[in-house]
């Protein structure tokens, strides 16, 4: 196994309750990639990015994070190269947006540590980072669900890890908020971050992701460049939709038309 | 203010605060002590001589009557207040606290139980002992029944606490009732609470292992901070959500299992204090959990004063106060929560 900074995941299998839910998951994350993770409801996509993230075991593979197999690695050192931005956001107290992005400097401090400048600074310019600078002193509870997601989205930032996963970040927000955090992880990407993100929006995956994985039933059926992933047979395969797939003649992105089988 | 900064500031000014109560509860009571008579006590006793005289009666009452019975009070508010923002963290629960959850009624129980065996009477360690196995037993049976998912439904959560509750009150009713050797006094102790009968053995009792607990229970506060964003955030922050879960309720048990065998069911205060002080210092459990202590152990130094003054020379039973205060607090909350509540 190189040493080279990359998530490789091999033949991952998962099991809950007796059910099979991952059957044979092989991929590869590059830092700089940005990979979205689509497919249908119970498809598997979440029980995948849980398993890189080590909240749940696999019940066969192996995961290596920087040629480290992950279940070898420390978990105060794992979290420091991984970091996790859970679908629901549990932002039911009243931290502070400061207090809730460091948080993200835990797995840096001791048990008893305090945070200190570097760390402050860290935090500050993590919110700087994601526009959120004018709520440094606002309690999260009194946030929009995108402003929240912006939150979790600087705390994670304020980790410093070499990888981010999320669990469908923009299920629940507004156009601008969708593109705003899309474009946030973009950027990310392009700073040598490698992101791993569940999707359901098929045209915002193709426009800010550089690879796609597309599960089905537990299995991986795709995972290429979205140009080459996205056709219409695939989506109709997967989702049981009609779809046509083409390049927007003003913006050069992939539009993807979708309708009922029956259309 | 940073973190740091503004735990030494909160808990110094809750220390000093907690000093003052204590000094006033200690000079006020039903009997009177002149002030010069109460410095020279509390001088001789430090090892200075002032030449003012004073009786052996009033030394009595101030050292072996008044002040462990202050120090009892202190500690259990304190306790009981820790436990109770521990509790509403740890379970997402505004409304949760030791006493509404059951938890103290099963200290009472175990406590009554190793009374009526005659096993308190084999080691001095039992009786708080029986009351933490106690507390502990209520904490596990309402956590296993409310918990789903990294969730505790927060109507089961007190449904289950109050059905705990009501089963362990009747069961120590009933223990009491058999044991023909106790007066009502007795029986009203337990259920009832109160530090009318708090000695210094009291204090040697259960003075270590409240603090060494509450001691622990800070040790896990930011954890706990981690575990208020959601279990799978706290996790991939390197929580270890079982093992600090575990500690906790284990720790939060002791303490209460503690407070209870000295001092009977208490109710509200770990409701009533952690909720005020984080409109004072806030959310974060650093800060929060040592303040709730130091002003739990006033609040209760100060109802206690108003317990045994206020219908001199009778006592007032301190729960009378507590539930006072309490449930108008614990309605409103349900209250200002009630659409969450009402989803759930």
């Amino acid at each position: 196994m190189d040493n080279d900074k990359n998530i490789v995941i091999q033949d991952i299998s998962c099991t809950i309750n007796g059910a099979r839910i991952l059957n044979g998951i092989s991929f590869k994350v590059n830092a700089s990639d940005v990979v979205g993770i689509i497919g249908p409801n119970g498809a598997g996509k979440s029980t995948l990015v849980r398993l890189l993230v080590n909240i749940i075991k696999p019940d066969k593979g192996n995961i290596f994070i920087n040629g480290y197999e992950l279940s070898g690695i420390k978990i105060s050192e794992l979290y420091k190269k991984i970091a996790f931005i859970p679908q629901n956001l549990d932002f039911n107290f009243p931290f502070r947006v400061i207090d809730t992005v460091l948080m993200g400097r835990m797995p840096y401090l001791g048990r008893l540590g305090f945070e200190k400048d570097h760390d402050y600074q860290l935090a500050a310019d993590a919110i700087d980072t994601v526009g959120m600078s004018g709520f440094t002193d606002r309690e999260v509870t009194t946030l929009s669900g995108g402003e929240k997601q912006l939150v979790a989205l600087a705390k994670a930032i304020a980790q410093q890890t070499d990888y981010l996963v999320l669990d469908e970040p923009i299920s629940n927000l507004d156009i601008n908020h969708q593109h705003r955090i899309m474009s946030y992880l973009r950027d990310m990407g392009e700073g040598g971050k490698g992101l791993i993100v569940v999707l359901h929006d098929l045209a915002l995956a193709a426009r800010y992701c550089t690879r796609l994985l597309v599960l089905d039933k537990g299995n991986m059926i795709e995972f290429d460049t979205p140009e080459k992933v996205l056709s219409g047979p695939l989506i109709s395969n997967v989702f049981g939709v009609r779809a046509e797939v083409y390049r927007s003649v003003r913006s050069g992105s992939l539009i993807i038309d979708t309708f009922d089988q029956a259309e | 203010m940073r973190i740091r900064k503004k735990i030494f500031v909160t808990s110094g000014i809750s220390i000093l605060i907690l000093l003052a109560v204590f000094f006033v509860c200690l000079f006020f009571g039903t009997a009177h002590i002149g002030i010069q008579k109460f410095f020279s006590i509390l001088m001789k006793h430090a090892g200075f001589e002032t030449g003012h005289q004073f009786t052996k009666a009033d030394d009595v009452i101030l050292i072996d009557i008044r002040m462990p019975r202050i120090i009892i009070a202190c500690l259990a508010g304190g306790g009981l207040a820790i436990v109770g923002g521990v509790m509403q963290g740890l379970f997402k629960n505004s409304l949760a606290e030791p006493g509404v959850l059951g938890w103290s009624s099963g200290g009472a129980l175990f406590a009554v139980i190793a009374i009526y065996t005659g096993l308190s009477k084999f080691n001095f360690l039992i009786l708080p002992a029986s009351a933490f196995l106690g507390t502990l037993t209520a904490a596990l049976f309402v956590y296993v029944i409310a918990y789903e998912n990294g969730y505790t439904r927060s109507y089961t959560l007190l449904l289950a606490g109050v059905a705990i509750g009501s089963l362990f009150v009747s069961l120590t009713t009933f223990v009491l009732s058999i044991a023909n050797v106790w007066s009502m006094r007795e029986m009203l102790f337990w259920i009832m609470g109160g530090f009318d009968a708090s000695s210094w053995t009291h204090v040697k009792l259960v003075f270590l292992p409240i603090i060494i607990s509450s001691c622990g229970i800070v040790f896990f506060s930011r954890d706990l901070n981690a575990i208020l964003l959601g279990d799978e955030s706290a996790k991939t922050l390197g929580v270890n959500i079982d093992r600090t879960r575990i500690w906790l309720i284990v720790l939060s048990s002791v303490v209460v299992g503690s407070c209870v065998s000295v001092s009977g069911v208490i109710g509200f205060v770990g409701l009533i204090v952690p909720h005020m002080l984080r409109l004072i210092v806030g959310v974060d459990n650093r800060v929060l959990l040592p303040a709730s202590f130091f002003t739990g152990a006033g609040f209760m130094a100060l109802t206690d004063l108003v317990a045994r003054t206020i219908l001199s020379p009778q006592e007032l039973r301190i729960n009378v106060i507590t539930s006072c205060i309490g449930v108008p607090f614990f309605l409103y909350l349900l209250r200002k929560n009630r659409s969450k509540y009402g989803s759930i």
